[in-house]
């Protein structure tokens, strides 16, 4: 019982965490937003909950997937888009354009700084932080000089621009965008959308009759004529900039059909009703101005209900899509490899065997977390698990945790729990920054249209990234711990190096069968096996690593301390070969530009580098005295 | 003899050929954002030595060992090895797989890059084709239309252009002589500042425009443009003595160059070297998916209709994204469209080493499965000694 008491403790501490950040993402409103979060819309070209609208619009807008208003009050995004939607008027003061330029804040209107809640996040973030968030009013008077500056930079190659010019880009279409969302519902120029509706049904049926005398060339009332054909202009103005499709249609040959709200409103004019879809909107504008949460609460249940009836696929991946967003699965995740490195780190000390097992049976229950969440994405998409470099990152870090856990259960000393906790964190924080205010969950291209291939492939290789990762992590743990501690004994040394001895062969077996099927596939979509493109370049530079640590270590070229050091040079070529070669920005399959993460990069490569060079220090300068 | 048979199978030349290509390879990546893709591949991998042109000296000094190279050393380092080192017996089985196989990779990559033909063939909605047109080389096309019915086409491929010579043709009652050819060009308006040493032609559409040689592109997404300024000589000469019909500046999108001679009409082009195949392809349709309210491409595929020249046979098929036709020895991707959605660009393959690298990678993938499977053997084997 004492043995397993650290290990129940620490997973139920770890269960507690996923279920109060879980709730936490219930808005706390009147009006029944948790509904409104989980109705299906098409954006993107996919179709999400209006939950994931709002998270990924206000994520490209500011950055973050909460809003702060001028208040100083915090809003779940669903809150911001509900305001944004029905009753854009308020929303436009809300401040959630972030704008890190000086000279793009030079040419908008001055704002006085505003005092940070906290002493210490001022001290952090620096004075007058909020003095980056924009409202669109804010804005609207600057906005022709920055639509003309977007214009000229976006003449610039993408990767030529300086920083004012991709500031002023991003921000010009993330006001176009912003715009085009509050006109997505309704257009926001007749008080009670209601009463527009039925004014305009009460004049359709006569302007109907006249258009029809028109056209048979007889006498008509051109006035009755002319009201309708003013409405129907607004509605075509706006069906132009709405960023959302919301009316499921019957799908064709398999492909679903939605139409925008502006022109589901056409439907008057052709059956001179309006759908209920329509009229539950309409209803939902009208109580939410009206602060009528009551009304607002029983027509998003009943619109929720309406349109997943219609179409019950979108209703569930919608559901779905929900729950990941509120689950944070890779997010809680990184709490709980923070957890394990903790547990695994106490445990040498201590020479706790309990923390040990902890650590251990902490790290399945974050595999098993971070394995729902890719299960999830899977789901929601239709795709295997990697299909962009953010989706990689996750998979990188969920490899690497498989590998610790088969190493862990050989020789249970926390080493593999460690190892996998320091390459989970990482891994999961790079795909954090990787989202880079996109939405992760794109449509796939064409040319990559292939989930065997992507199964077949991109999961294989991508667990070569996973496993040579392992290993050099495994190399600067001896290297580290080797020099800084006394942990590293000669037992120790002699199963870490069989350790990443085994760890090598796996990775030459997966990187090489990644590289080939690459070809394959390659060989399959355009008729070159290989083609030497970066990406493909940047495969076999793994695969080439890799055997020459084998035959290095199989000529006894290379003992323990070699070994070591050039797994963690394998870092370096596994992050050229993932990262690396798509900031060249050339090739065929390169997929997403990064321009800052270079630095980043580099910086990665130095630090290996260092870690090497510390491996071949004199061995009595180190506290473990092993002679490698 | 035997220090050097000791050296050409030894492990230091395997990890040395290793290493050189890892840096081969990093350099041929780097350098694709200057040359573009196919001009570094001609540059580091498809060469023996890696050429860097010294322009004050107007030579071309080799620094770098090149793919050819370095891939010829691992082969003999090999077979060496095959020879002296390796044993055989089953517990070897794994490495004996994977070598041979390495072997075969090896050889396959040399003949795709030598006998592999990229291509391609567009097509209108509703139109048919009948032959491929090479991607990066040109030829000069003379084609004999005096008969309504059909051209008689007389084609001379780059690599002669290339030679600055004069074309002997038995049919054709004039020689041809390329008095310069471009591989990629600009072209100039004719004005009074033209230089008049360049060469001008006095003939067609030269009268107003010359082309001016610019260095070749091997980028993916830019084309060289190839023009030529050839001179056409009667073999019989005209009653007034002179030989010379004309001088004629052709390029690759100029319109056709019509001439009459001895009665017959003759139109001059230069482009892409086609290639008749033995089959005509009809594009039924052409069609272009795109998700909803967005411009992200979500299918591309041509409905085709192949009718066979020598069976007379038809056959339907459809192209699209990773699923293109296999005719012949042809195969037929889809690459690209144009004209609004009306066009197809099918890009066209051969390559007879193509099963090369299948057979070579499941052995080698084998291999390393069997020799790995042995590894974990051995290793839990001991791993339960020490439990013991």
């Amino acid at each position: 019982m004492k043995r397993s008491l650290a290990t129940t403790l620490s997973i139920l501490f770890f269960l507690a965490y996923i279920y109060s950040n879980y709730s936490r993402q219930t808005p706390k409103s009147d009006f029944d937003l948790d509904t409104l979060g989980k109705v299906p819309v098409v954006m993107n070209g996919r179709i999400q909950p209006l939950d994931s609208v709002a998270r990924n619009s206000l994520l490209a807008m500011s950055g973050k997937r909460t809003a702060t208003y001028e208040d100083g009050t915090r809003h779940k995004a669903i809150e911001w888009l509900a305001e944004a939607i029905f009753s854009p008027p308020a929303a436009m003061d809300r401040p959630i354009f972030r704008i890190h330029d000086d000279g793009l804040r030079s040419i908008l209107p001055h704002k006085d700084p505003k005092e940070r809640d906290s002493a210490i996040m001022g001290m952090l973030l620096g004075a007058g932080s909020s003095h980056h968030y924009f409202s669109f009013n804010e804005i609207k008077g600057s906005f022709e000089r920055i639509r003309q500056d977007a214009m000229a930079a976006s003449n610039v190659e993408s990767e030529l621009r300086n920083r004012y010019q991709r500031a002023v880009v991003d921000l010009a279409n993330n006001v176009i965008r912003f715009y085009n969302l509050t006109r997505t519902i309704h257009h926001s120029e007749t008080p009670s959308f209601l009463e527009e509706l039925t004014a305009m049904k009460a004049i359709v049926p006569q302007a109907v009759a006249e258009t029809e005398k028109q056209q048979r060339g007889e006498a008509f009332d051109s006035e009755s004529l002319s009201s309708m054909l003013s409405f129907i202009q607004v509605y075509k103005s706006f069906g132009e900039e709405a960023l959302f499709f919301t009316h499921p249609r019957p799908p064709v040959d398999g492909q679903f059909q939605w139409e925008k709200m502006s022109v589901a409103l056409d439907e008057i004019t052709r059956d001179g009703e309006l759908s209920d879809i329509t009229l539950y909107y309409a209803t939902l504008v009208d109580s939410y101005r009206q602060g009528d949460s009551a009304t607002f609460n029983e027509t998003v249940q009943k619109l929720y209900n309406k349109v997943t009836s219609l179409d019950e696929v979108a209703g569930a991946k919608a559901k779905a899509e929900q729950q990941f967003n509120y689950l944070e699965p890779f997010y809680v995740s990184i709490v709980g490899y923070v957890m394990v490195l903790l547990l695994a780190v106490f445990s040498w000390p201590f020479a706790s065997r309990g923390l040990n097992r902890a650590a251990f049976w902490t790290t399945v229950a974050v595999f098993v977390v971070h394995t729902i969440g890719m299960g999830y994405r899977v789901y929601i998409i239709g795709y295997a698990p990697v299909i962009n470099l953010y989706s990689s990152a996750i998979y990188v870090g969920w490899g690497a945790t498989l590998l610790a856990l088969i190493i862990e259960r050989l020789y249970k000393n926390g080493i593999g729990s460690f190892i996998a906790s320091v390459i989970g964190i990482s891994s999961l924080i790079v795909a954090h920054h990787l989202i880079d205010g996109r939405d992760t969950l794109e449509q796939m291209k064409a040319v990559l249209d292939s989930n065997f291939w992507l199964t077949v492939h991109v999961l294989t290789v991508t667990f070569g990234y996973a496993s040579t990762f392992f290993s050099g992590f495994i190399g600067i743990f001896w290297i580290i711990a080797g020099t800084t501690t006394k942990l590293i004994n000669k037992e120790r040394s002699k199963m870490l190096a069989a350790i990443v001895f085994g760890i090598i062969c796996f990775s030459t077996l997966f990187s090489f069968f990644g590289t080939v099927s690459g070809g394959i596939w390659a060989d399959q979509s355009w008729g070159r096996f290989w083609g030497w493109d970066p990406k493909e370049n940047g495969a076999v530079l793994l695969v080439l690593w890799n055997v020459i640590i084998l035959h290095a270590r199989w000529g006894g070229f290379a003992k323990t301390r070699g070994i070591m050091a050039m797994a963690v040079f394998g870092n370096i070529v596994t992050s050229w070969s993932w990262m690396g070669t798509n900031m060249l920005g050339i090739g065929l399959h390169s997929y997403g530009f990064m321009n800052s993460a270079f630095n980043y990069l580099a910086g990665f490569w130095i630090s290996q580098l260092i870690i090497i060079a510390l491996a071949y220090l004199p061995t009595r300068t180190s506290r473990s005295k092993v002679n490698a | 003899m035997k220090p050097l048979l000791k050296l050409l199978a030894s492990l230091e030349l395997t990890i040395g050929c290793l290493v050189l290509g890892m840096v081969l390879i990093l350099f041929g990546t780097l350098d694709q954002t200057h040359l573009g893709i196919h001009g570094a591949t001609e540059k580091y991998f498809y060469t023996v030595f890696v050429y860097q042109y010294i322009q004050s000296l107007d030579i071309n000094v080799p620094y770098m060992p090149g793919g050819y190279l370095i891939g010829f050393a691992l082969l003999i380092n090999l077979i060496a090895a095959m020879i002296y080192r390796f044993r055989f017996n089953t517990k070897k089985l794994g490495i004996w797989l994977v070598h041979v196989g390495f072997i075969l990779l090896l050889l396959g990559e040399f003949i795709s890059s030598v006998f592999q033909v990229e291509a391609s063939m567009t097509i209108d909605e509703g139109g048919t084709s009948d032959f491929t047109e090479s991607f990066r080389e040109a030829e000069l096309a003379i084609i004999d239309t005096t008969d309504p019915d059909k051209d008689r086409v007389y084609a001379i491929p780059e690599g002669m252009l290339e030679r600055n010579q004069q074309v002997d043709i038995d049919e054709l009652p004039f020689h041809v002589s390329i008095d310069e050819f471009m591989p990629n060009s600009v072209l100039q308006r004719r004005n009074e500042f033209t230089p008049v040493t360049v060469g001008l032609a006095n003939r067609g559409l030269g009268l107003e425009a010359y082309a001016v040689r610019v260095p070749e592109t091997g980028k993916m997404d830019e084309r060289n443009q190839p023009a030529a300024i050839v001179t056409l000589f009667s073999k019989q000469p005209a009653q007034d003595g002179s030989e010379i019909i004309g001088t004629w500046l052709v390029r690759e999108f100029m319109p056709h160059q019509e001439f009459t001679f001895k009665d017959r009409s003759y139109s001059l082009v230069v482009r892409r070297k086609r290639e008749v195949i033995d089959y005509y392809i009809t594009l039924k349709d052409f069609s272009h998916d795109r998700y909803l309210g967005t411009n992200i491409p979500k299918n591309f595929s041509s409905e085709v209709i192949v009718k066979d020249k020598r069976s007379g046979l038809e056959q339907d098929f459809l192209i699209y994204m990773n699923n293109p036709l296999r005719y012949d020895d042809l195969t037929f991707y889809q690459q690209g469209f144009m004209n609004d959605d009306r066009t197809t660009i099918l890009q066209v393959v051969r390559n007879p080493g193509r099963s090369l690298p299948y057979i070579s990678c499941t052995m080698m993938t084998l291999g390393l499965v069997v020799q790995f499977a042995f590894s974990l053997q051995r290793f839990s084997k001991k791993r339960k000694k020490a439990d013991a």
